[in-house]
């Protein structure tokens, strides 16, 4: 895992490796994600088309990898969108929870525990507001 | 656009005209006069075509509406308001659902809403509205919808599903978003994020429930078979969310429209405090009256409906509150008659997706009624010019000041 200073890069995994390096220094998160043991990928649809599989434990984040397809490798959940829903989302122009309601980033995975869990999610999503990512 | 409305305003003949010809009742100006519309409606266009929220039909006739609700197969549920966004995430359960599958989930649900069911939870609806109505007993003025009209059916709700009573303030704000919101809320984020509030809620609560089962609602659709299944998680999900839209903000809306009738007539009040006997007739009355719940369907194919070519996947509103004031059904249609017999309005929908909880409406409404008369010698509206109304799918009542006299 990475602790350089350099920004991270949208659509890389350089952004979810400073995801795992705040969350895993973050006091707040380890209460709020102690629940969290699940694994989640992310993908950013065409043009991006890039997929990041990130496992979770009790909170905190232990194996972060790309992955070819949002379906290479069994997650808990799979959130999806396309790069300008997730862009609205890091920069704060979209709420988590509206990007979700509203389908412009979908969720696949047992609902029951996503709803339960949506705080911390949330809070993972809030967290990459605060990375301040290079978007080209 | 505003979604509130002043009473008694008045429309010009033009602007009934123009209603006629681009319904919207979302728009607040409509219900300064909204009688006046469908009375124009179902005397000259009974089947209109609406270009608002991307175009819709419109039917206002009882004949029209009836049958409409008779045939899912023609109209399905898929769609049930204009525009077809109420929060909900998926179809919800089993009112967006079309036989046999809708059958299939009634078939469950409505022993829950039975009226024997329901008889059972009239001594906590009572202890519940006795309880409120001390909280102004000794006042001689209050905003009846805050202070009552949304509290009540809220507690009622939060009893039945087995939530705290704390959180009735903040059920009550995620309604009026989710219900009232769309003015503004035009791209329905703000709604889609109250009703993503609502599922978090629900979805901690069936999650105690499958560990630790208790005496509520959510228990019993969890632990009950269905075809020798059980309902999903997730199906329960659907039907606690459907349970909270249907109903909270109809009774309260049924509620504030009829005592904004009754505020306005000393007569009809002192009938139901001398003759308390008629309060049932009273409430089926009131509904048909007022009918503040207008729904829609969705045409699953091209048909001609009454001289009218609606095309497959074309939304149609189903508008109660013409249908129920019109005369080819109702004797004398505009007057409020306690004792009116073959009372078959439309207030509770008809057909397979009647009203589930029209048992539970029903008898939220008669204790009202009855606990009001008992506890107030009278009440009356304070300021008509106060009175506000909100237009949409749940027409009601924003702001209703009530003298009281013990």
């Amino acid at each position: 895992m990475t602790t350089e200073q350099r920004r991270p890069v949208f659509g890389e995994v350089s952004l979810y490796e400073a995801m795992a390096d705040r969350l895993n220094a973050d006091p707040s998160w380890a209460g709020i994600g102690s629940a969290i043991t699940y694994s989640m990928t992310y993908h950013f649809e065409e043009p991006v088309d890039r997929a990041f599989h990130v496992v979770f434990d009790a909170g905190r984040v232990t194996e972060i990898t790309e992955v070819e397809s949002s379906s290479a490798r069994p997650a808990d959940f799979v959130i999806s969108g396309k790069p300008e829903a997730w862009k609205a989302v890091l920069r704060s122009e979209t709420k988590p929870t509206v990007a979700i309601a509203t389908g412009k980033l979908k969720v696949q995975g047992r609902q029951l525990t996503l709803l339960k869990h949506m705080e911390a999610f949330s809070y993972i999503l809030k967290v990459m507001t605060e990375l301040d990512p290079q978007y080209d | 656009m505003s979604d509130t409305a002043e009473v008694g305003v008045g429309l010009s003949p033009e602007r009934v005209r123009y209603f006629v010809e681009n319904f919207d009742y979302h728009d607040a100006e409509l219900w300064t006069d909204e009688h006046a519309v469908y009375q124009a409606m179902r005397s000259t266009c009974p089947v209109a075509y609406s270009p608002k929220h991307g175009g819709h039909w419109v039917i206002s006739k009882y004949e029209h509406a009836h049958a409409a609700f008779q045939d899912p197969s023609t109209f399905s549920s898929a769609v049930i308001a204009v525009p077809n966004n109420i929060g909900q995430q998926r179809p919800l359960i089993p009112i967006q659902l079309d036989p046999p599958d809708h059958t299939r989930y009634r078939r469950l649900l409505s022993p829950a809403f039975s009226p024997k069911q329901m008889a059972e939870m009239e001594p906590v609806m009572r202890a519940t509205c006795r309880q409120l109505l001390a909280t102004f007993a000794h006042e001689p003025e209050i905003e009846f919808v805050d202070r009552f009209a949304k509290p009540y059916p809220t507690s009622i709700f939060l009893s039945l599903l087995g939530l705290p009573q704390d959180q009735a303030d903040q059920f009550v704000a995620w309604t009026n978003r989710i219900i009232h919101g769309v003015a503004d809320d035009p791209e329905g984020e703000l709604r889609a994020e109250a009703g993503m509030h609502v599922y978090m809620s629900f979805a901690q609560l069936i999650d105690d429930r499958l560990t630790t089962p208790q005496d509520d609602l959510v228990s019993m659709l969890l632990h009950t078979e269905l075809e020798g299944e059980r309902l999903t998680d997730e199906e329960v999900l659907d039907i606690c969310f459907l349970l909270f839209i249907a109903g909270l903000d109809t009774v309260t809306s049924a509620l504030s429209l009829s005592f904004l009738y009754l505020g306005q007539a000393p007569g009809a009040r002192r009938q139901l405090r001398e003759h308390p006997e008629l309060i049932p007739g009273a409430v089926e009355e009131l509904v048909r009256y007022e009918s503040p719940v207008s729904i829609a369907r969705v045409a699953t194919r091209d048909v001609d409906f009454h001289g009218c070519p609606i095309k497959a996947g074309e939304p149609v509103l189903i508008v109660t509150a013409s249908a129920n004031r019109d005369a080819d059904e109702f004797a004398d249609p505009d007057e409020v008659r306690f004792d009116r017999t073959a009372n078959r309005h439309l207030g509770y929908g008809a057909g397979p997706h009647r009203c589930l909880g029209s048992h539970l409406a029903r008898l939220e409404l008669r204790v009202a009624l009855e606990e009001f008369s008992r506890a107030f010698g009278d009440y009356w509206v304070t300021d008509l010019g106060a009175v506000r109304r909100h237009a949409g799918p749940v027409a009601g009542v924003d702001h209703l000041p009530l003298g009281l006299r013990r």
